[in-house]
């Protein structure tokens, strides 16, 4: 009675590291699935994905007012069926990603769009992205849209 | 039993011509379900709006450089600040996302919605990014460049 104890116990140990350690596996741009840090180390969880469709799902958690906010976008691999300037084999692939998220006080909305590849320097996936915001109360007609361009690495 | 039926079909008409110009009314910034067409005749067409979340969803039948249409996610955000100067500006915002499916490729437009001074009638002037899966080169992978869509009577 008392080695089946054990044993459940010992079984159930093993079972909860190997849930940890595929949990702690990092994102990557074909599993995307996973947290990724900004570089205002905050976090883009990506929690759903559709590899039919391509859509994606999850939050945005900011490091800076500690809030969390709804993100959807899409992710497209797929090859360009028409051959784009310079291909025929010798051109460059990449996964594409676009998010959008909304912000709630001071509202707005941002999308990031861009690549994700291997960088061969830390040999980690990274999404290399341009971004623009639109912020609904600005002091002029003029300054309501922000640009700028962010590195997302997964969190391993 | 022919005046019933007669009777049953003229107000099966009348109803259809309301259902009609209810339908045909152009969508706004605050009523953004509808039909908006840019500069070059492509259309977005919010299907969906969800006031208490701000989500969109809809297609984008696209005229230029692809055809058919492609589906569309995204944000209206008309909240304004706690700390806004009653001075300031204020716009409704809007972002979507398209997915180019085999094509390849995503889009995402960011921006403003509101009245056009010259025309008086409402417009979003949004920027825009596309990121192609396959490219020349490593750097021409990212497209920029700006919209205005007006709303399709």
């Amino acid at each position: 009675m008392n080695k089946q104890i054990a044993f459940r116990v010992v079984l159930a140990v093993a079972l909860l590291t190997g849930c940890v350690a595929i949990e702690a596996k990092p994102p990557t741009c074909a599993q995307p699935l996973g947290k990724w840090n900004d570089e205002l180390k905050s976090v883009i969880e990506i929690r759903t994905y559709d590899t039919t469709t391509g859509a994606i799902t999850g939050e945005y958690i900011s490091h800076t007012d500690v809030g969390s906010y709804p993100m959807v976008g899409w992710i497209n691999s797929a090859s360009a069926e028409s051959s784009a300037p310079g291909k025929a084999g010798k051109g460059d692939h990449a996964d594409v990603f676009t998010l959008a998220v909304r912000w709630v006080n001071p509202g707005g909305v941002t999308t990031w769009t861009g690549t994700c590849a291997v960088n061969s320097q830390s040999g980690l996936a990274q999404i290399s992205t341009l971004w623009h915001t639109a912020r609904p109360d600005t002091g002029h007609e003029w300054d309501h849209l922000l640009t700028g361009s962010e590195v997302l690495v997964p969190i391993e | 039993m022919n005046e019933q039926i007669s009777f049953s079909a003229v107000l099966g008409l009348a109803l259809l011509n309301v259902c009609a110009s209810v339908e045909a009314k152009p969508p706004t910034c605050t009523q953004p379900v509808g039909r908006w067409k840019n500069e070059r005749g492509s259309v977005l067409e919010i299907r969906n709006f969800d006031a208490a979340t701000g989500t969109i969803s809809g297609r984008y039948i696209s005229n230029s450089g692809t055809t058919g249409s492609h589906p569309m996610v995204g944000w209206i955000n008309s909240a304004r600040s706690e700390t806004s100067d009653s001075k300031g500006n204020h716009a409704e915002v809007i972002t979507f996302a398209v997915h180019w499916g085999p094509v390849g490729g995503v889009s995402a437009w960011t921006g403003t919605c509101a009245v056009n001074l010259h025309s008086g009638l409402e417009q979003i002037s949004a920027l825009w990014h596309t990121t192609r899966p396959d490219t020349g080169f490593e750097w021409d992978h990212t497209l920029t460049g700006a919209d205005r869509l007006d709303p399709l009577e």
